[in-house]
């Protein structure tokens, strides 16, 4: 076992290069030049050029990249443009409603598609089926930012039942925190949901097909005992894989959520700094989103391999 | 224990408030009351953008003044009427030769930092505002030499005359501000940083998280003026919040809906399109104020703008009437009319050379253009898209360009690197903003000769007018002055007047708050229904 | 059934394609002309869907803005199938470079899409080209997953083996007997990636960093509408009904081609070994991500 996590944490160390290698590339592929990004267009050309050859710019490119992921392995993301504090102190002071939010939208989408997902199969050979069908398709289909805006409508403005934007910390207080999460994190779980429990349906629907399955009824078990002991646990499994997907999904669908409530999170933080032409902000958020992404999925496959065993041998 | 046991009753008492506000949203029908001020609580305002410093004398930007004001405090300041009352000053003489100004300042005024303000940091603040405040350049071309009598007296020299002297110091914009002198010889021509912010206005600065919100405190120990019933800038003033936190929101909609449903108390910049649905709501009152006007200015130190013909061309292809009825929409916010000043400032406004305001014939731009020197080239129109009206002009002025044969292309930024991307002609051929309310030519920020702010606008006319206007003594001089003013910009065309505008901010019905030009939140309460 | 939810969604994309390229020709009013007097009109006959902030007719626009929504979708979906196919071929057949590719294809997946595709238009700038650009880099790295692990299923089968051993050259192998094999993978794929597409441009537009404002499109149109919401709610729900309407067509005939094209899936009964399952999982798994 040891040796499988040792070999699959080795495994992410080419994936975590590309990544380093597209995020670099993404400030050195703007048009003109980085110094002159990073210090704003009223820098003097003195200042810039103190500045190029201060971050080596006038280096060949691959000696630039060394340079920036010797800083980068020392946790070094560089300085933002805008308020000249640095990357790091940023992006964690901003992480915490992300969490929260992504958490929240996590278990809502879980809580409604697995039980969803569950009795699309149990009555497969109904109408429901397709309607489960098109309900899903529907879920994928639907911007979520428009879903957000006809949500706030509805529910904060026509009837005032949720507030229409802001952020209370729940560690300031849990409820009230949770309240004003609540309709962003539907959103999110709204157009999640649709994709998870096809996904969940279609592995059970798999499931049914195996021998298992086959050798469960021919002992005489009932078709709900046959669904849930065997199906839906043995479907179960392979579904955790299915969290790693759902946290790019809900880490996308974040910028919009998070730009639409006003809620200070990693995806405002992205759209304001794009705004504001701010590069070191923009490539550290890229980055921190893409690292968390990958362990996200290393920490999925490693539980998903405790789960079942047989996995590791492949 | 006891901690625990706070924490769910305050849970339980936030519950029944919620409940209560749900309950109530409907059936509070009352409009401010004239209940007795309350104090304390916090006063949380929508702020549409944010601004790059809290420095008010070193630049014009109104995001900046609407907080600055509250921080610190001017000299002499414009009253209610818009006119001229001291504030930190007690009185001024002048000499019959008028180029001597005697200012007596009031005793014991506090600055924020605890120190107390005398006239050695009036004349630092004085010597730095003529260094970085627009304002205080012009002003700067007049002064000989600026002295100390005592530490309540301070004497004015002018080399000239300048009959606009007192005005300019009262500029509520690029504003002389009173620091105190250690932090004005620190800061010297750069902006204030968060640290040098102090002044001796009601409320002291707290904290900036940038992007997020800026927080003010009350200044517990501010001295204040006494006369109840001058109002604008000066007279009484009365902290009566423990804070004011000015919350950056930049999505008009959630200003809107966040003040509707009360997680705001004052929301900023509303679309005049919502104020007939607004007007009728129970739970929000509109708060209206003259806001000067919308530009359009081109890049005159670059190609092709540098060609008269093509600045003309560009004026005959406005057609200025459309652009403001699709920008503003209800005719209450919008005034067609071409003079530099408001109307509502009698004493600077004339209608008089503004003829070529409304000048809009397709035929004549286009053979105009053709005549000029444009090569066809795109031109790229910068704007912030945190303000909609900027955003609106910019698209329409785009397809009236178009349709004459100019080729153009819309940049919009986010305001604060919109201020940044200004500074360098290479990246911008036109500009739109809007300028508030001035109070005096040498204010009008759009006109500040070779700036950014005015497309590097270079003109000997312009400079002797305002040259004649600080001599100008009589209403009939001043006025034969300001119309010409009215010519030379119609006809040098260094920027393109769209329309005066009006603003209009939301305000919860609980706030008392009386409206003027821009926010100011002293003398402002909630009253706690 | 099946079928005919495949016409219906198929006559849906075609009929709004149409309509939308030869708008100019019979639409009553101009999508971009000004019209300052007739501003935030509600639904009328003059006016199908009402006017908005500019008085410019929001039917017009909704039908004008169908156009540059189809031409980024199906850019998007063509250049990312092209690249996909042709990576996807090369991984899959030659085991040597399939690590790197791999890796490199894992790498970019690293990256919600979204979020790949906002940093890249922040870099390069908002137009129509960058934006194809982005979104293609986003969405080609899928694609060419999809394809590697039908390729690697293609090539256990008897006849290719067959032509390795009779001396057939690679490209012939790859081009004349992998590629139809993998066809009906790539077709499915590259509709959704139309959807996604058109999804994520109108994502992009509502963030304000889509295509200039002076063009319509879905995603301008519903950010314009959003400060009207209250009083011309029209300006939000057309466009948004619009982009509904396509996405779930795409995904709609991408999901029924999938299960016309490959009957074996999810009907099937046969035991299928635990390895492919597993495998399967994962690759569909990442199939959609949602804007």
């Amino acid at each position: 076992m040891l040796r499988y996590i040792a070999t699959r944490v080795v495994s992410l160390i080419p994936i975590l290069f590309i990544v380093s290698l597209i995020v670099f590339l993404i400030i050195h592929l703007t048009p003109g030049n980085p110094a002159a990004l990073i210090l704003g267009q009223d820098a003097s050309r003195a200042s810039i050029h103190q500045l190029e050859n201060k971050l080596g710019l006038n280096e060949p490119l691959f000696i630039q990249y060394l340079d920036w992921m010797k800083k980068l392995l020392t946790g070094d993301l560089g300085q933002s443009v805008y308020s000249s504090e640095s990357v790091k102190g940023i992006i964690i002071s901003h992480i915490g409603p992300t969490i929260n939010l992504t958490v929240f939208a996590l278990v809502l989408t879980l809580l409604v598609a697995i039980p969803t997902a569950v009795i699309a199969v149990w009555k497969r050979n109904t109408l429901l089926d397709p309607i489960f069908i098109s309900l899903s398709l529907l879920g994928v289909s639907i911007p979520a930012f428009w879903l957000a805006i006809l949500l706030v409508l509805i529910f904060a403005v026509t009837f005032p039942i949720f507030p229409v934007a802001g952020y209370v910390p729940l560690s300031r207080n849990f409820f009230n925190g949770l309240y004003h999460l609540f309709l962003p994190a539907v959103i999110l779980a709204c157009v999640e949901t649709g994709l998870i429990a096809r996904m969940l349906r279609d592995g059970m629907l798999e499931a049914i097909g195996q021998n298992y399955t086959k050798t469960a009824r021919a002992k005489g078990l009932s078709e709900s005992a046959v669904l849930l002991k065997h199906v839906f646990v043995n479907a179960l499994i392979p579904t955790t894989t299915v969290v790693g997907t759902m946290v790019a999904g809900l880490l996308g669908g974040t910028v919009i959520v998070e730009t639409i409530f006003t809620i200070p999170g990693i995806g405002q933080l992205l759209i304001d700094s794009i705004y504001r032409r701010d590069y070191p902000v923009i490539q550290g958020v890229i980055l921190f989103i893409a690292v968390i992404y990958v362990l996200v999925n290393l920490l999925v496959d490693l539980i998903y391999t405790l789960l079942d065993p047989r996995i590791r041998y492949n | 224990m006891n901690h625990l046991r706070m924490n769910r009753f305050i849970c339980l008492m936030i519950g029944l408030t919620l409940v209560f506000t749900l309950v109530g949203c409907g059936s509070q029908a009352s409009d401010q009351t004239d209940s007795a001020p309350t104090k304390g609580g916090t006063l949380k305002v929508a702020y549409a953008s944010e601004p790059d410093t809290l420095d008010w004398s070193f630049t014009s930007a109104t995001a900046t003044r609407d907080i600055g004001w509250n921080i610190f405090e001017t000299l002499f300041a414009l009253d209610k009427n818009y006119t001229i009352k001291p504030l930190l000053a007690t009185d001024y003489k002048v000499s019959s030769d008028k180029k001597h100004y005697t200012i007596t300042l009031r005793k014991h005024v506090p600055f924020q930092d605890g120190s107390v303000m005398s006239a050695d940091d009036v004349i630092a603040s004085l010597d730095r505002w003529r260094k970085v405040s627009s304002v205080g350049q012009i002003t700067n071309s007049y002064i000989k030499k600026v002295s100390k009598l005592n530490d309540q007296t301070l004497r004015v020299d002018l080399k000239t005359p300048y009959s606009s002297f007192i005005e300019s110091m009262s500029a509520p914009k690029s504003a002389l501000a009173i620091i105190p002198e250690k932090i004005a010889k620190q800061a010297l021509d750069q902006p204030l940083n968060t640290k040098q912010l102090i002044g001796t206005g009601p409320y002291q600065f707290a904290k900036w998280d940038k992007g997020q919100k800026i927080e003010l405190k009350r200044f517990k120990k501010y001295a204040s003026r006494k006369e109840t019933n001058w109002g604008g800038l000066t007279g009484k003033k009365t902290a009566y919040f423990d804070k004011v936190d000015y919350l950056i929101v930049k999505d008009t909609t959630v200003r809107q809906n966040g003040l509707k449903t009360g997680l705001y108390d004052y929301a900023q910049g509303i679309p005049s399109d919502l104020y007939d649905t607004l007007k009728r709501s129970k739970q929000v009152a509109p708060v209206t104020y003259i806001n000067g006007y919308s530009t359009l200015t081109p890049d005159k130190s670059e190609p092709p703008f540098n060609d008269l013909k093509t600045r003309q061309a560009l004026n005959a292809a406005l057609d200025k009437k459309a652009i403001a009825q699709a920008t503003y929409g209800n005719q209450k916010f919008y005034q067609l009319d071409g003079a530099l000043f408001d109307p509502s400032q009698k004493q600077l406004y004339t209608k008089e050379g503004t003829e070529g305001y409304l000048a809009y014939d397709k035929a004549k731009a286009k053979r105009l253009l053709k005549e000029s020197s444009y090569d066809g080239k795109p031109l790229t129109i910068i704007y912030s898209n945190d303000n909609d009206n900027y955003k609106r002009i910019a698209e329409i002025v785009k397809q009236q360009m178009e349709e004459v044969g100019f080729k153009v292309n819309l940049v919009p930024y986010e305001w604060t690197t919109f201020l940044a991307k200004w500074k360098d002609p290479k990246n911008w051929d036109l500009e739109v903003v809007g300028w508030s309310t001035r109070f005096s030519p040498s204010e009008l920020g759009m006109l500040v000769l070779n700036s950014n702010n005015s497309g590097w606008y270079k003109s000997q006319k312009w400079s002797s007018l305002l040259t004649q206007w600080g001599k100008a003594d009589t209403d009939v001089q001043r006025k034969a002055v300001l119309k010409q003013m009215n010519e030379t910009v119609y006809s040098e065309l260094p920027f393109y007047k769209i329309a005066n505008e009006s603003s209009f901010d939301l305000r919860s019905t609980k706030l008392h708050y009386d409206s003027w030009l821009g926010e100011r939140f002293w003398n402002t309460w909630k009253t706690s229904e | 059934m099946l079928k005919k939810r495949i016409w219906i969604a198929a006559g849906i994309l075609i009929v709004l394609l149409l309509a939308s390229v030869t708008s100019s020709w019979w639409l009553p009013h101009s999508p971009t002309h000004i019209e300052a007097t007739q501003r935030l009109h509600g639904i009328s006959a003059h006016n199908w869907f009402g006017t908005d902030h500019f008085g410019r007719d929001v039917f017009a626009r909704t039908i004008a803005a169908a156009k540059v929504s189809f031409f980024i979708g199906m850019a998007v979906a063509f250049i990312a199938t092209v690249l996909g196919t042709l990576v996807g071929l090369v991984s899959g057949y030659y085991r040597k470079v399939d690590f790197i590719i791999m890796r490199i294809i894992d790498g970019m997946m690293a990256f919600p899409a979204l979020l790949l595709a906002l940093a890249l238009v922040a870099a390069l700038g908002g137009s129509m080209t960058n934006i194809i650009i982005a979104l293609t880099f986003a969405n080609f790295p899928q694609m060419t997953r999809v394809i590697r692990s039908a390729v690697l299923k293609v090539k256990q089968l008897q006849f290719i083996e067959a032509a390795v051993t009779t001396g057939t050259g690679p490209f012939t192998i790859l081009f004349r007997y992998v590629l139809p094999n993998v066809s009906s993978p790539i077709i499915v794929q590259a509709t959704f990636t139309f959807a996604k597409a058109i999804l994520a441009e109108a994502a992009l537009s509502f963030l304000g960093l889509g295509i200039s404002p002076s063009i319509p499109t879905w995603g301008n149109m519903l950010q314009e509408a959003q400060e009207y919401i209250t009083i011309a709610p029209w300006l939000s729900i057309f466009p948004g009904i619009a982009i509904v309407i396509t996405v779930l067509s795409l995904n709609i005939l991408g999901d029924g081609l999938r299960d016309l094209l490959d009957p074996h899936r999810t009907k099937t009964m046969q035991p299928l070994k635990r390895k492919t399952q597993l495998k399967r999982a994962k690759t569909e798994s990442t199939k959609q991500e949602v804007i």
